[in-house]
């Protein structure tokens, strides 16, 4: 039944079996990132067809609807220009202001688009990977989000490509905060918590936990949630989503809600990241 | 296993991996990632020999976990384990039946996940990885606060309601493997040399023309 060439087979998948269960984390990064860089031209192929796809969608569409669709984007530029004008206007004022109080000068943010080329095959980790990597300045940690609010964080880094986990995954806490009215309404107050996966349903990634709020604090149903900064990974102010409704947790000791995530993970097909 | 079925399993692994990654529709649709690799072990443990088994257990988990925060071999112990079972009993199953195909396929789409899970569970497999100062594993330490480090404890997600998910990946698994069988089938027959019989004829039975002797 045992031939040589099967000894030689099993000695030599166990062996390699072997090494990838010793290797040093950096070593079986980087072997992870050769392996996955033989893809590279697959994914460079379905990128073009994808491309030409568009493009001919794009030489069918009637003179008619593009006039029309040209004539709604000239009418948004003006709005969106005098809106920049305005916010000119303002960041000058908030830099002059922010001078006289000698506060912490923050740096605009600089983003980097990238596109998302696959998910995680696993079903039991919620990540995606995008066609960005270290020679795009792309660095672990990094936060990644959309117009519609936070992703994730990136947490393996490759030369072209970088995966990202997203918010509910077991490794991708987001430290987070509430804001309401105080009970005189005269001032707003922070209620922090931490955004964990959904207890109670894992298969619907659009709903979240947010854990650890105080007991004393007044969440209701359409709050909306942004991070608080306090974790030290994700900048504060970025949208997260909205509270659905909110339960007692261990007899009162403190609350927890589930929230409905801005971001529609299914449909992600561009996002942007934070660059340092 | 000769150089053409090597070359058509190495291709058959590193295609069913790219459209597992790169397709996100079955996510949308069905709430999993549909996986191909275990319908493609099951019709190399049920058609091929041993050493395919071991490098499409090898080639295939390393580009599975290349791709996933698993770590990486994960995947190839657990391709290993279903493969090896599945040849080691392989003259008690009727291959060519499509209703065996599938029972094949839906136990392997479900057995090899479980089997992953298991070793993650088990700890075998450190999921540690580097980062620019933090390490991914006080990375979320960090955010979920000081005051919460049991929070940091990276674990895969798995609840009650992975059971849907096994259950839609068993109907996957079971619509699949027929059809991976139909396929590879048909294009090792097309690519391969066609078996050659033994004959029937023997020298000592010809009937020779001529003069008798």
């Amino acid at each position: 039944m045992f031939k040589r060439p099967v000894y030689i087979a099993i000695i030599g998948a166990l062996l390699l079996v072997l090494v990838a269960m010793n290797l040093p984390p950096r070593a079986a990064l980087r072997l992870k990132m050769a392996l996955a860089g033989l893809f590279l031209p697959l994914f460079g192929l379905g990128s073009a067809s994808q491309n030409l796809g568009a493009k001919a969608r794009q030489a069918v569409v009637p003179r008619q609807t593009l006039a029309a669709q040209n004539e709604q984007l000239q009418q948004e530029n003006q709005v969106l220009r005098l809106q920049a004008q305005q916010n000119a206007e303002l960041l000058k004022e908030n830099a002059r202001l922010s001078e006289l109080l000698a506060y912490t000068k923050q740096h605009p943010r600089q983003y980097k688009l990238a596109r998302v080329i696959g998910r995680d095959p696993a079903n039991w980790w919620r990540s995606i990977h995008i066609d960005r990597g270290s020679r795009d300045g792309m660095k672990i940690n990094l936060t990644v989000l959309t117009l519609e609010g936070l992703v994730g964080r990136i947490a393996e880094v490759g030369l072209n490509r970088s995966l990202v986990l997203l918010v509910g995954d077991p490794n991708c806490r987001v430290a987070a905060l509430v804001q309401q009215k105080s009970e005189t309404g005269t001032q707003t107050v922070d209620t922090t918590g931490v955004i964990v996966p959904n207890s109670g349903d894992i298969i619907d990634n659009a709903v979240v936990d947010l854990t650890f709020l105080s007991r004393h604090s007044n969440i209701v149903p359409g709050q909306t949630v942004y991070t608080s900064g306090q974790g030290g990974i994700f900048p504060k102010g970025i949208r997260i989503g909205q509270i659905m409704d909110c339960r007692e947790m261990e007899y009162g000791l403190y609350l927890e809600a589930r929230v409905k995530l801005a971001v529609d993970f299914g449909r992600l097909e561009e996002v942007f990241v934070i660059l340092p | 296993m000769n150089k053409v079925t090597a070359s058509i399993l190495l291709a058959a692994a590193y295609l069913a991996v790219y459209f597992t990654v790169a397709s996100t529709w079955p996510h949308r649709l069905l709430g999993v990632q549909v996986d191909l690799l275990p319908s493609l072990m099951v019709f190399t443990a049920l058609t091929l020999d041993l050493p395919a088994v071991f490098c499409l257990a090898v080639v295939g988990g390393g580009f599975f976990d290349a791709f996933s925060f698993n770590p990486l071999g994960v995947s190839t112990v657990s391709l290993l384990v279903a493969g090896y079972t599945l040849h080691f009993c392989r003259e008690l199953v009727v291959r060519n039946q499509v209703v065996t195909q599938m029972i094949c396929g839906a136990t392997a789409t479900l057995a090899i996940p479980a089997l992953s899970l298991l070793l993650l569970h088990a700890g075998l497999f450190e999921p540690a990885r580097p980062g620019n100062g933090l390490s991914l594993d006080t990375a979320p330490a960090l955010e979920a606060g000081a005051i919460l480090p049991s929070l940091a404890q990276p674990a895969p997600l798995v609840a009650l309601a992975s059971l849907s998910q096994g259950l839609i990946l068993v109907a996957a698994g079971a619509v699949l493997a027929p059809l991976v069988f139909a396929l590879l089938d048909r294009l090792m027959r097309a690519l391969e040399h066609p078996v050659a019989h033994p004959s029937w004829f023997r020298s000592d039975r010809e009937v020779k023309h001529g003069r008798y002797l």
